[in-house]
């Protein structure tokens, strides 16, 4: 098994946050925004000297937390300080973006890293929909089309045109090729039966993030019986997992750290309030809403509520017993580790990495 | 409808300049007949009973259009109607104005069109709101493929020779074509623009009709500045 480290390029004061979402440009001091990118190139550095094979990057806007809107061209400056890790785009949210612009970056990153990319092609979660001013409705379908258009428009070796539902283009043509041939390789990071199919029937990976083992399982049980019956058996690389981690040289130490920020309302990430949720999820699914219980927005940002918490969280033995889990029920041969807890500074975030890669990673590695 | 000298059938309709349509599949698609005749004089030509090869074909149509006292035209062929529209603009280049194509079989198929199996030519064949083919119209197309895949196996030799302007649109999930077959027509058609429409198979006019009149009529107004965009993308002025 392979570990994967997501490059979130927190910002350093991310624990003074409220936690909404948009986390409010006032919050961010440019000095200190470009000490935290530093910070976070210098952590994927060392990540990589600690043995993870893959460093990952994800798409993810107007927040302090993840701060990798245009996860590309954090992804090429990455990939200038690191030489030998895969550089995992995971992912461009597809129904927020431009498909052929995507196809380039990735042709252009596969060019630049000598054909280390791998793409992921994900949705969002629901908040991003209001990020371009993506229908919520038509993100499913817009999600589809692209998939099928930017690996049309990395194959193709002549301009054409695409007629789509979502998308129309008189002419494409990109350039340069991908070093991978036919295109990188790619995952479809989803939940969603219509995109766990789209993956298994086109012959790509699948990415699932910060589920329970019994219900990723649900979802890798379908993709590999889908797999079977179009007639291919993936590689272990092409089953990911995405799970946030807290790990201690210690259990207790570990659980203590765990339970002081829950007691500070820290163990939880950010969330939506519960009535623009509702909106978003309604046009989601089609559903009626009532919008005489949506608010306005306010100065400190108006989405609040609950978001998943910790996936792993322990010393040593009990994070590999954790991961192994993921390996053994789900099948998933990369795990793509979030570390950047909002209360944890720099320091802390090496000093983890390094336990990771001399404690946890010789072992997963056997897996 | 109309019965020609050649015994072949069409339907005149709309008025403007002259375009003669092969909608040739099983199923009696109106989609892109109706929609062209709001601007055209549009001849939609039904598929012969009998001929000999793609070649006859379109000589019977051409003396449709030279009955009519058509000089030129613009021209659009689906399905083996495609093939048989490649064959009429090589005989007549100086009358065809534009040329689309959508899912022409002659050029780098999966393997020569011999019959016509309607499930094999939807990208969801599961769709029940889809509409039924026409097992008459079925039978008529399998005859004809099956005799013409054996006369029309020089029309890869013949591509270079196509001068008008030419757009040639497949399905995305088009499973009688090659992924080479648009490839071969941009790279051997002088002028020529390849156009995949997503989410449809070899019949697009049945599971894309608005994708598929859209790319055709913009193609046939416009022709090869049909890539540059001429619709305003100001919201507020």
């Amino acid at each position: 098994m392979k570990a994967s480290y997501l490059g979130a390029m927190g910002y350093a004061l991310r624990r003074d946050f409220p936690p909404t979402w948009p986390t409010p440009p006032a919050y961010n001091d440019p000095e200190l925004s470009v000490q935290s990118y530093q910070d976070g190139i210098e952590e994927c550095e060392f990540a990589e000297e600690m043995g993870f094979e893959w460093i990952s990057f994800s798409e993810h806007h107007y927040s302090g937390r993840i701060s990798t809107g245009t996860p590309s061209v954090m992804a090429a400056a990455v990939a200038e300080r690191c030489k030998k890790a895969r550089i995992a785009l995971l992912g461009h949210l597809l129904p927020l973006n431009n498909p052929v612009q995507i196809a380039e970056e990735l042709a252009l990153l596969d060019n630049l890293t000598n054909g280390r990319v791998v793409m992921g092609f994900l949705r969002g979660t629901p908040n991003e929909d209001q990020t371009y001013n993506v229908n919520p409705a038509e993100g499913r379908g817009r999600m589809l089309e692209s998939m099928d258009l930017i690996l049309r428009a990395l194959t193709e070796p002549h301009p054409f045109a695409w007629e789509g539902r979502y998308y129309q283009f008189r002419t494409v043509s990109v350039w340069p090729r991908p070093v991978q041939q036919p295109f990188p390789s790619a995952i479809v990071a989803t939940r969603s039966d219509d995109a766990v199919h789209f993956a298994a029937t086109h012959r790509l990976g699948l990415g699932v993030s910060f589920l329970p083992v019994e219900d990723v399982a649900t979802i890798t049980d379908k993709y590999f019986k889908w797999c079977e019956e179009a007639g291919w058996t993936p590689q272990r690389d092409e089953v990911v997992f995405r799970g946030s981690i807290y790990l201690a040289e210690t259990d207790e130490k570990a659980w203590e750290w765990f339970h002081r920020q829950e007691d500070q309302g820290r163990a939880r990430g950010m969330g939506m309030r519960s009535s623009v949720a509702q909106v978003i999820q309604a046009q989601r699914t089609g559903q009626e809403v009532d919008y005489g219980h949506v608010f306005a927005g306010s100065a400190a940002g108006d989405i609040v509520g609950g978001a998943p918490g910790l996936t792993f969280v322990g010393g040593p033995d009990s994070i590999t017993e954790q991961i192994r889990a993921y390996h053994d029920r789900c099948g998933a041969g990369v795990i793509d580790l979030f570390f950047q807890q909002p209360s944890l500074d720099h320091r802390d975030i090496m000093a983890e990495i390094e336990l990771f890669g001399k404690e946890v990673l010789p072992r997963i590695k056997e897996f | 409808m109309v019965s020609a000298d050649s015994g072949l059938v069409y339907n005149e309709s709309g008025s403007g300049d002259p375009l003669i349509l092969l909608d040739w599949t099983p199923w009696n698609t109106t989609a892109l007949d109706c929609a062209l005749a709001t601007r055209y004089r549009v001849f939609s030509v039904q598929p012969p009973n009998t001929a000999g090869s793609a070649r006859d074909a379109a000589e019977a149509v051409a003396e449709i259009a030279n009955a009519a006292g058509l000089e030129a035209y613009a021209l659009a062929g689906v399905s083996l109607g495609a093939d048989v529209a490649f064959r009429l603009a090589l005989l007549r280049p100086g009358a065809v104005s534009a040329l689309a194509l959508a899912s022409p079989t002659c050029i780098a198929p999966v393997e020569p069109l011999r019959s016509y199996i309607p499930e094999a030519m939807l990208a969801h064949p599961e769709d029940a709101a889809l509409p039924p083919p026409d097992s008459e119209r079925t039978a008529v197309l399998t005859a004809l493929a099956a005799k013409w895949a054996s006369t029309d196996s020089d029309a890869a030799k013949l591509m270079p020779d196509l001068a008008c302007a030419t757009l040639v649109i497949f399905g995305q999930e088009d499973r009688l074509a090659s992924r080479a077959a648009g490839g071969a027509w941009k790279e051997q058609v002088p002028n020529c623009n390849v156009c995949y429409v997503y989410d449809a198979g070899h019949a697009i006019a049945v599971e894309r009709p608005e994708a598929l009149v859209n790319v055709v009529m913009d193609f046939i107004e416009r022709r090869e500045t049909f890539i540059v965009e001429n619709r305003s993308g100001l919201i507020n002025p």
